[in-house]
């Protein structure tokens, strides 16, 4: 009886810190209805008078759309899917192979978690424009703009990152030891012990880190900023810049472009969510 | 036999590729000596264009306006791109751009790099090419001089964006006030926000009989230090300038209104907070776009709108901020550069630019044509634009700025009398010189 009681105010608590967290969604959603009339009035009007979806076909009309998304869904897709490949080939070695210097390894990839990433955009930016034979240039990296401007300038700085390395490695510790030893025994090579028993047993965490990794890349502003120069290489959240100018904000539109923004990224969190959750919590165990 | 069809064929395609190529080149002088001559010489070139985006106009036209040059100059290409508004992201592209070695050829820049940009060597002089161009004298004094540095001049102002006192009419008439008879004097302008001011029974101030920011404000005071005769920066001799009396009087009238309440303090740099824009207040200096950008969001306000002209001090003198055209320094084609400049700057390119976005023109065969189009504003405009002046430019300009805005903030929140928030303000900023160039 006791246990219900406190699970109803847990619950209710839970409900209500729910319904508190989806206050800015929520103003948002009707921000994005409402004109910029009703925006700026001196009175603060809550509920559109007209509820109409004018804001989003305005929006939408604004640049090219269908390139932006195109762009940040390609970009996503790829950063996600090589990502997990290299982090979880990565965090396996780390865990479960013995090999000299492995420890040492570990320690220094974990130094990339320390360093901001401003410190390291810059050099990266170098790094970048100097990759020999792309975008114009010779075999030393001169004459071309390397990968500026490039779906792989946006892409390859985001693949590997020390924190997926870090979260793959803690998930890959948590198993016995009998596991490969019975993958041994049945004549498994490292490899396939990898792809035939670690992969499919590692759902919670490649969920985990394709939440993560996707919202990463989908919401980066700074890095996209730098390293392009064109419309065609525009991604969303670069786009919606196209709604501030010097003096004033279309509040309206941005708001309609941002829903429409936020729905990819609350798809895959709502698929994901389960085993997201799960992987969190049992990157922490050690078996 | 199928091997004789074979070659035949491939004889017959080769001799059929051989009379494509003899038409080919037989077109190729005739289409010289028919076509412009000069551009059929000329190697192809691609220059690069960064502009700052602002709305779909600005945007369509600034892209529009490159394909223009490209057909009427066959040999050039325009890259354009389209930068974010806000300047400190431009700032980063083109600290990005920089050391990639990708610094656009034609740069549409906001003022204040001529102080943080200009003075580092990021633009080419354009001294010989305006001293060449027979339409210079053309243009305003304040479009032509407003790029210099040092003597050197380093960009051409084309886009001038004054702030307006602007004034609503309906108020002024429900205070009591001739709506057609604006403040021409501080003295008048403080009479005017206090009639105008409203406020609830617990005295708080419900509509603002004037807006005075609270931060971020310096565009806001510099012309009222101006206008009372202070230098502020002494550009020749590159040294702070605000701490004299005529400042210290600036400042004091300022808080001397903040202390009435006749206003509702806020943010200068968030343009679309201000209390005059959700009309609540009476009085306030807005710029160009944001006046447009009001009536465009509520239409009724056209003709509730008014404008006061220059404020009458010791001095004639408003803020006029600017965008000019620059030359990347290591640009390898700056007389393709120079080109688009002044194409850019002609005289219909300067029509199109104000019929399509209302941007005041800087020519002064221009200058009739413009009052005729909207007598009592675009007057009162070339007024602020003739008599503007725009911020310091100097190499420490982000730095004065620090010291100016805390300065003005002690003084308006009575944290310091303005002559000591100057004061300190002056010789923090003389300090941090100092150690920049020890």
């Amino acid at each position: 009886m006791e246990t219900t009681k406190y699970r109803s105010a847990v619950s209710a608590v839970m409900l209500i810190l729910s319904l508190v967290m989806l206050i800015p969604f929520g103003l948002m959603v009707l921000t994005s209805l409402k004109t910029m009339g009703e925006i700026q009035a001196p009175q603060f009007v809550f509920i559109p008078q007209h509820l109409s979806l004018d804001n989003y076909f305005q929006a939408m009309q604004r640049g090219n759309w269908a390139q932006y998304f195109g762009n940040s869904l390609f970009i996503t897709a790829v950063t996600v899917v090589v990502s997990l490949l290299i982090n979880s080939v990565a965090g396996y070695s780390f865990a479960r192979l013995r090999f000299k210097g492995r420890d040492l390894l570990f320690l220094i990839s974990l130094i990339g978690l320390m360093i901001p990433p401003q410190v390291t955009m810059i050099p990266v930016f170098l790094i970048l424009k100097h990759i020999p034979f792309a975008g114009g240039n010779d075999w030393t990296g001169q004459g071309g703009l390397g990968w500026i401007n490039s779906y792989m300038g946006l892409i390859a700085p985001y693949v590997a990152g020390s924190f997926g390395v870090f979260l793959f490695r803690q998930f890959y510790l948590n198993f016995p030891k009998d596991l490969d030893d019975a993958a041994k025994m049945d004549g498994l090579s490292t490899v396939k012990t990898y792809w035939q028993i670690y992969v499919p047993l590692s759902k919670p965490i490649f969920a985990t880190l394709v939440a993560l990794k996707a919202t990463q890349s989908w919401n980066e502003y700074t890095w996209p900023l730098i390293v392009t120069n064109s419309d065609a290489m525009k991604t969303v959240q670069l786009a919606l810049t196209l709604f501030r100018d010097e003096t004033q904000v279309q509040w309206n539109l941005l708001m309609s472009a941002t829903t429409l923004i936020v729905l990819p990224l609350t798809i895959i969190f709502l698929l994901a969510q389960k085993y997201f959750i799960e992987g969190i919590v049992t990157t922490g165990i050690k078996g | 036999m199928r091997k004789l069809k074979t070659v035949s064929t491939f004889l017959a395609a080769s001799m059929l590729a051989g009379v494509v190529a003899g038409c080919s080149q037989s077109a190729s002088p005739a289409n010289t000596q028919s076509g412009d001559k000069a551009s059929s010489q000329k190697e192809p070139v691609t220059l690069t264009f960064w502009f700052p985006g602002a709305d779909k106009v600005n945007d369509e036209y600034f892209t529009n306006v490159a394909k223009e040059f490209e057909k009427l100059n066959p040999n050039v290409k325009i890259e354009t791109t389209v930068l974010p508004a806000n300047s400190a992201d431009v700032d980063t592209k083109l600290n990005a751009a920089k050391l990639s070695g990708t610094f656009p050829d034609v740069f549409s820049a906001y003022l204040i790099f001529m102080g943080t940009r200009a003075t580092k060597g990021e633009f080419a002089p354009l001294d010989d090419y305006i001293g060449n161009w027979n339409e210079k004298d053309d243009l305003f004094e304040s479009a032509l001089n407003i790029g210099k540095v040092k003597n050197k001049t380093y960009g051409l102002g084309f886009y001038p964006a004054p702030e307006i006192l602007t004034y609503r009419k309906d108020f002024f008439a429900e205070a009591g006030l001739d709506p057609e008879k604006p403040p021409a004097t501080w003295e008048e302008l403080a009479q005017y926000a206090e009639k105008l001011t409203k406020r609830d029974g617990s005295g708080n101030v419900t509509r603002a009989g004037l807006d005075i920011p609270g931060t971020n404000a310096s565009v806001f005071f510099e012309p009222f230090m101006r206008q009372n005769g202070s230098k502020i920066i002494d550009e020749d001799k590159e040294a702070p300038a605000f701490s004299d009396a005529k400042s210290v009087e600036a400042f004091d009238y300022l808080v001397g209104l903040a202390n009435k309440k006749i206003n509702i303090p806020f943010n200068y740099q968030k343009k679309d907070e201000f209390p005059f824009i959700n009309g609540k207040s009476a009085m306030s200096f807005l710029q160009t776009t944001m006046i447009s950008n009001m009536i465009a969001n509520n239409p009724d306000l056209k003709d509730k709108l008014g404008f006061v002209p220059v404020l009458k001090r010791e001095n004639k003198v408003a803020f006029n901020g600017y965008r000019l055209f620059t030359i990347g320094a290591g640009s390898k084609h700056k007389n393709e550069a120079w080109e688009f400049i002044k194409f850019m700057m002609s005289k219909d390119q300067m029509w199109k630019r104000y019929k399509d976005m209302k941007i005041p023109v800087v020519r002064k065969s221009l200058e009739q044509q413009f009052m005729g189009e909207d007598p009592k504003f675009n007057g009162v405009l070339l007024d602020y634009v003739k008599n503007g002046k725009g911020k310091p430019i100097i190499s420490w300009a982000s730095l004065y700025d620090k010291y100016i805005q805390l300065a003005y903030e002690e003084a308006i929140s009575g944290k310091k009398p303005s002559a000591q928030a100057l004061k300190d303000a002056q010789d923090g900023l003389e300090k941090e010189i100092k150690t920049l160039t020890k």
